[in-house]
């Protein structure tokens, strides 16, 4: 009955800096403190027992603190001098950045013993409370035992226990994120660079800070949709960091983690960490999109405390359908463009924003062209098709509209052939000329007649070509001089050349425009005077 | 038959003299920027054509172009700057075959021109196209009068500005 009475008393370990406690009949409280002053450089140390009132009719309070930084640095013990229920030791040490500190302190309670030896011949004690039942407590040793039936006030201290507490002196850090980078994304130019202003390859060699905390730079990156991006990044440190600093960076989109790494040995005021891998979508990964994001940047040195060391961005980041395709733009000449340029991308991105589906990707950018570039049936230029984004306010011909077209899906990583369409025989590819009576101008030589609305830019309904060009993707037919999916290129006229007579369909299809004049001349007129 | 001899020894040597004074040019580059060159047009069409306002002026890489405007009236300017005169002759041949309209040689502009003309619900539209040296020259929009007198101006211009230079 007695033990199990003393068994329910309460013996607590508390390791709190500042531990309060409510006074409890049989109690008796340990306590390990620790502080860090980093601006003294000072470690501080509180180890404490104390007893509550009934505990300390009987029992005194005893402490001993033992501060450690892998050898012992310093002891202390104290009893209750005062008789006011703690013991108390206060130890402190100069401290060194990043290392480990340990304080124990060792509780005890200080007792008079009544001891006796009972008159059946065993030895007895009385512990009023108990404390050597508890876990990690013993009784008092080396006492005499006296014979039996005779008593005697013994001194002892019992073990309560321990408790310790551990710091580690990490520096203050004053950090700010001044520059970010993006790696393995797909090798963007400016197709408008402006030499001094920026480079035209925008990250040639994957070691580029594309955005920099002084405004300077903000450029653009491109990954293909469901990506998850790997960045680096600049931190300047003020003043620098003191040796064997590591921290952990962590970035935050939209107030949530999408990025960590951890371990990273903080040297010099500059630091430059790679391969800081966002594992979480910063963007809906099924959709091609063309999105500005902005990342909070963060610091840990123990893991758990996170400091914000500022924001970058906005980061504008091109989304493409799949990976793009090698040469994005070819013109009429056959002249490849190999590069992948922020136009192109911005253009197709900005078009087919938030889509998924290759068609409907297609369709809108086959809206865009035709919404953005005027149709001038003049003739092309030998350009990058790309150029007509901005130069060439007159616009551009068909076989320039369907390579932009082309161009711009295969920058984004959608397959997109450029077919160039005449009236003539498809077997040999000899296209047939006759006379279309222009009532402005007189005898044009055209191969065939289209059915088509009459144009924005002035052309008239259903009118006659030398030849025209649309854009096969996603298993449609995309006219972008007209901004519609027509899926077949319908003739209203054509000439058979074996029998002279006009009004047959036959058109020869092309990938290559191949010699403009080839083909045969009539003098065939067809009726029609627009 | 004598006179065949003589007249093919002739062509010949315009050819070559042509020729000549391409590459000459092209010797010359570094002194003769794009830009110079689009300066120098635009200047000219500024003295010679009162009334015209350059509404814009740009380059993209061998590309310099400025549009003007009259009252409602538009004409571009396009300058191509091509490393040689093959390629220059090669970018002309793709900027002669339209899609649509009519396309006619022009006689004594620059060392090979082109007039494009085209009926729209809008009326008629046309484009000048030449090509001197290693310069292509496209003159977009207006009526055809103004396109041609512009091309005048920028094929006397090159003519004064780079071509003599040596």
């Amino acid at each position: 009955m007695t033990r199990s009475f003393f068994l329910s008393l309460i013996f607590a370990f508390a390791c709190c800096l500042f531990a309060s406690h409510t006074a409890q009949a049989q109690y008796a409280e340990g306590i390990s403190a620790i502080t860090y002053d980093s601006s003294a450089q000072m470690i501080f140390t509180y180890s404490a027992t104390e007893v509550d009132f009934n505990t300390s009719y009987y029992y005194d309070a005893y402490v001993c603190g033992s501060l450690y930084n892998y050898v012992l640095l310093g002891m202390g013990c104290e009893g209750d001098p005062n008789e006011d229920r703690i013991a108390e030791v206060y130890l402190q040490t100069a401290a060194q950045y990043n290392q480990g500190y340990l304080l124990v302190s060792n509780h005890y309670v200080e007792g008079y013993f009544e001891v006796w030896e009972p008159t059946w011949g065993a030895y007895g004690y009385w512990d009023p409370y108990g404390y050597d039942f508890l876990p990690g407590g013993s009784y008092p040793g080396g006492y005499q035992f006296l014979p039996a039936g005779q008593t005697v006030t013994q001194y002892g201290q019992i073990y309560l226990g321990d408790t310790s507490v551990w710091i580690f002196t990490y520096p203050s850090l004053a950090a700010a994120v001044t520059g970010v980078g993006f790696s393995d994304e797909h090798p963007l130019h400016y197709f408008n660079f402006q030499p001094g202003q920026h480079a035209e390859p925008i990250d040639p060699n994957d070691t580029d800070l594309i955005w920099l905390s002084n405004g300077t730079r903000s450029d653009p990156a491109a990954y293909t949709k469901g990506t998850k991006p790997k960045l680096f990044a600049s931190i300047q440190f003020s003043p620098a960091p003191p040796p064997n600093t590591y921290i952990g960076l962590r970035i935050k989109h939209n107030g949530s983690p999408v990025g960590e790494k951890l371990g990273i040995a903080a040297t010099g005021a500059s630091l430059n960490v790679r391969d800081i891998a966002l594992t979480a979508d910063i963007e809906n990964p099924d959709v091609v999109k063309k999105g500005n994001y902005t990342f909070s940047w963060e610091i840990t040195q123990d893991g758990n405390t996170w400091t914000s060391i500022g924001n970058s961005g906005p980061h504008k980041i091109y989304w493409t359908y799949q990976n793009p395709m090698s040469p994005p733009f070819i013109n009429k000449e056959g002249t490849e463009f190999p590069k992948l340029y922020d136009k192109a991308l911005d253009v197709a991105c900005t078009a087919a924003n938030g889509e998924s589906l290759v068609g409907t990707i297609a369709s809108k950018i086959n809206s865009a062209v035709y919404n953005d570039i005027k149709y001038s049936p003049a003739g092309g230029a030998s350009v990058n098709p790309l150029s007509f984004y901005l130069i060439f306010p007159q616009g551009c011909d068909c076989g320039d509209h369907a390579n932009l077209l082309r161009g711009l899906l295969r920058s984004i990583g959608v397959e997109a052939t450029t077919l160039y369409l005449w009236g003539g025989n498809n077997a040999t590819g000899q296209r047939n000329y006759y006379v279309f009576n222009d009532p402005l101008l007189g005898a044009i030589p055209v191969t065939m007649r289209v059915v088509r609305d009459a144009h924005r830019d002035g052309i008239a309904a259903n009118p006659h070509f030398n030849y025209h060009a649309l854009v096969s993707a996603a298993g449609h037919l995309y006219d972008p001089s007209y901004g519609f999916v027509p899926d077949q290129l319908t003739l209203t006229e054509s000439l058979d050349i074996a029998t002279g007579i006009l009004g047959v369909t036959n058109k020869v299809e092309r990938q290559v425009f191949g010699d403009p004049t080839y083909g045969t001349v009539t003098n065939i007129v067809c009726p029609h005077t627009n | 038959m004598n006179k065949l001899i003589f007249k093919s020894i002739l062509i010949l040597l315009v050819s070559c003299s042509s020729v000549s004074i391409a590459q000459s040019k092209l010797s010359s580059e570094e002194k003769l920027s794009l830009k110079k060159i689009a300066d120098t047009i635009d200047r000219s069409i500024l003295t010679k054509e009162a009334g015209w306002r350059m509404k814009n002026k740009k380059t993209l890489g061998n590309i310099a172009e400025s549009e003007w405007e009259w009252g409602d009236r538009q004409i571009s300017v396009t300058i191509l700057h091509y490393s040689s005169v093959a390629e220059a002759t090669k970018g002309l041949q793709a900027a002669i075959s339209p899609s649509m309209g009519k396309i006619s040689k022009e006689n004594g502009l620059g060392d090979e021109g082109y007039v494009w003309r085209m009926s729209t619900t809008k009326g008629e539209t046309c484009a000048v196209k030449f090509r001197k040296a290693n310069f292509l020259i496209f003159i977009s929009g207006g009526e055809l009068s103004f396109g041609k007198k512009f091309a005048k101006i920028a094929d006397d211009s090159l003519t004064e500005n780079v071509l003599q230079r040596k």
